[in-house]
């Protein structure tokens, strides 16, 4: 574990270990090149070394006919050991020249005795003392003379390395002009890169405004818009809490005023009942604010990372009983008939402590408006094998233009007077989206009240 | 003195209603726009209240149809939105006053009294008529400069005959500015009501028009 106490070491760090485009391309770039320039030398030894070897044998033949011209006085003798051939590259040309019969007329004196190539004509290699030669035969003046002559390959070789070191001399001075150039160029192409960093870097945190790509290079447009992408959406998600945030101050508001007005008129009150019936509204007015405080706080807690690690198989219908039989006496107080019908309940992968909060708001709007005598049932059951859980009530129902305008939060029908908190659908809406699941809104049996229809994805 | 209070939380409505009523004003509370907009057409109201966050008919559509058909009732707003932006709103819409949202009821009653003395085309504070002194914030009637006691329900016929001294107002018109619509009108409150203020104000003030209604004559400038 990395500790804290160096953190502008620890970023020294990171930047050596961490990969550099720069480091990169300049070694690759350099290598590349490098390996072009191995190439390209042997290369050209192979093509010098080629017409070198041309050149000499040229040469080589011609030199036979030149030495048969000066030689013509000198054949009379045998074995006669001339001195050496005057030549540019005099120590390494060696001749010998033989009558039909074999015997050695002349020879220089880096020849051997023998014949130097078993060859009658053209060009073969030998090797003669160690070294390699390349000799050159002809019969001479009708088949009398046998000219042979030989000059060592160590030349050939030796310049054929000359002329490709002189070629590429050049490109071995330019190898750190080239690499310190691509280094700057390499520098020069990143700098919007750097540019883009500092603009992000100094950024104030609220600052979510789109940074400018006009001027960016088309390979680091996709990371700008990328993050342009991202500000965007981060400031959806920051929008939409200060809305949330504004619109629950706000909610709290009405009943803080209700609470300080009841509390004022039980203080201006000259009459004892008029003052218990203030004190008895202050009781429900706190009652109504912590329900819309302990609902924000269900809102909050409605988390999908949390809810997402722990769940498990739910039975539907299992669910359904305990959450009603909290319900129980609230539904037998205003008499309305309360029924989980009969089932076996489907089983749905999903967190039983949210799925528990989506039902009970929706039993609980189902009960808040169902008139006294009504009916809410529930129940669960599998609908084109998808699990699906309902809850069905003889209340007035919702006009399906307000269908949609319902799960907003703190949104309440017009014409409803203010009970609730404004936020039980939203809430079962968030625990649904969780689950996958859709809620949709529907008319009861026969037309009549609210069919709640929460279906899950099909197993 | 009759206020129309347009509040669609039962609670807060409730809390308001009872605060006004303790102040001896006969008060009307609908829950939403458009049972307010069937009061008003009834007419008869000296100040409404109205709470901005109404479903149906929103507060400041309501305030606008009020204005546009040459309505100067004066009205104070309540609303939980606090920015300056929705109280220059809420003004330019034609609200005479604003509240936000948690209110004092001491400040939403002196705003109330305010529209109300403004609405009868005073500027003072208190209301003079020769000796009688009344003051609407303390509800004290003072009768050459001594206290007189008088019950709520005697203050707001007195209050009622002073503000509009010098016009006949029946019976039923004081009626309507002493009960809301939920009390039960008793048939000879008004007359009661009278009687025990000339006993205590001296008989001359309030004069009775028989078959027609009760007269505070103009005081006479001095």
């Amino acid at each position: 574990m990395m500790t804290r106490e160096h953190p502008a070491a620890d970023k020294a760090l990171a930047s050596m270990t961490a990969p550099s485009l720069r480091r990169r391309l300049l070694l690759l770039l350099l290598s590349s090149i490098a390996l072009l320039w191995v190439g390209t030398a042997a290369i050209s030894f192979a093509a010098a070394r080629h017409e070198i070897g041309e050149l000499f044998d040229a040469q080589l033949a011609q030199s036979a006919q030149v030495i048969m011209a000066q030689a013509q006085y000198q054949l009379e003798q045998v074995a006669t050991e001339v001195e050496e051939f005057q030549h540019r590259y005099e120590q390494k040309l060696a001749f010998q020249i033989w009558d039909a019969r074999g015997r050695l007329l002349l020879r220089t004196a880096n020849a051997p005795m023998v014949r130097m190539s078993d060859s009658d004509a053209g060009f073969s290699d030998t090797v003669i003392g160690g070294a390699v030669f390349r000799v050159f035969s002809r019969w001479e003046r009708d088949g009398r003379f046998l000219i042979q002559v030989g000059q060592s390959e160590e030349i050939r070789d030796e310049l054929a390395s000359d002329i490709v070191l002189i070629l590429l001399t050049p490109v071995l001075f330019g190898f750190p002009v080239l690499a310190l150039l691509i280094w700057a160029s390499v520098g020069r192409s990143l700098a919007p890169l750097d540019q883009t960093t500092k603009e992000v870097g100094n950024r104030a945190p609220g600052n979510l405004t789109p940074i400018g790509s006009a001027q960016a290079p088309a390979e680091i447009r996709p990371l700008i818009n990328a993050l342009n992408d991202l500000f965007l959406r981060l400031q959806e998600a920051f929008e939409s809490e200060r809305r949330f945030t504004a619109d629950a101050a706000h909610e709290l508001r009405t009943p803080l005023a209700a609470l300080k007005t009841h509390c004022q008129v039980a203080l201006r009150a000259s009459a004892e009942p008029e003052r218990r019936r203030a004190l008895n509204q202050v009781i429900n007015g706190v009652e109504r604010a912590a329900q819309v405080v302990h609902q924000l706080l269900t809102l909050a807690r409605v988390d999908p990372e949390s809810a997402l690690a722990g769940f498990e198989p739910v039975d539907l219908h299992a669910l359904a009983e305990k959450v009603l039989s909290d319900f129980g006496s609230q539904a037998v107080e205003r008499r309305i008939d309360l029924a989980l019908e009969e089932g076996a309940g489907p089983r749905v992968s999903g967190d039983p402590g949210t799925l528990g909060v989506l039902l009970s708001n929706l039993v609980d709007n189902a009960l808040r408006y169902t008139p006294e005598g009504g009916a809410v049932s529930v129940r669960a059951l599998l609908l084109d094998g998808a699990p699906v859980l309902e809850v069905e009530d003889t209340g007035p129902g919702i006009p399906p233009d307000q269908r949609s305008r319902v799960f907003e939060r703190f949104y309440r029908l017009p014409g409803s007077e203010r009970q609730g908190s404004g936020l039980g659908l939203s809430i079962a809406r968030r625990v649904a989206e969780l689950h996958r699941a859709e809620i949709q809104l529907g008319d009861g049996a026969e037309g009549r009240g609210l069919r709640v229809r929460v279906r899950f994805p099909a197993i | 003195m009759r206020i129309l209070l347009v509040e669609d939380d039962s609670l807060l409505g409730d809390g308001v209603h009872a605060g006004l009523a303790q102040e001896g004003y006969a008060v009307d509370w609908v829950r939403d726009g458009r049972a307010a907009q069937t009061a008003l057409a009834s007419g008869g109201y000296d100040l409404l209240v109205l709470d901005l966050g109404l479903p149906g008919v929103p507060g400041l559509e309501l305030l606008d149809a009020l204005r546009r058909a040459h309505n100067n009732l004066p009205v104070l707003i309540l609303t939980a939105r606090d920015s300056v932006a929705d109280r220059v709103k809420g003004l330019d819409s034609g609200a005479d006053d604003y509240l936000v949202k948690p209110f004092d009821l001491e400040e939403l009653t002196a705003r109330v009294r305010v529209l109300l003395r403004r609405g009868a085309g005073r500027a003072a504070p208190v209301i003079r008529h020769g000796d009688i002194v009344l003051d609407p914030a303390s509800h004290a009637v003072t009768l050459k400069d001594k206290p007189v006691e008088l019950s709520p329900r005697e203050f707001a016929v007195l209050r009622e005959l002073l503000e509009n001294a010098g016009q006949v107002l029946s019976r039923a018109r004081l009626e309507q500015s002493l009960y809301g619509w939920d009390r039960e009108v008793e048939s000879n409150a008004v007359e009661v009501h009278v009687h025990y203020l000339r006993r205590k104000l001296g008989s001359g003030l309030i004069k009775t028009l028989r078959g027609i209604g009760y007269l505070v004559e103009r005081p006479t400038r001095k």
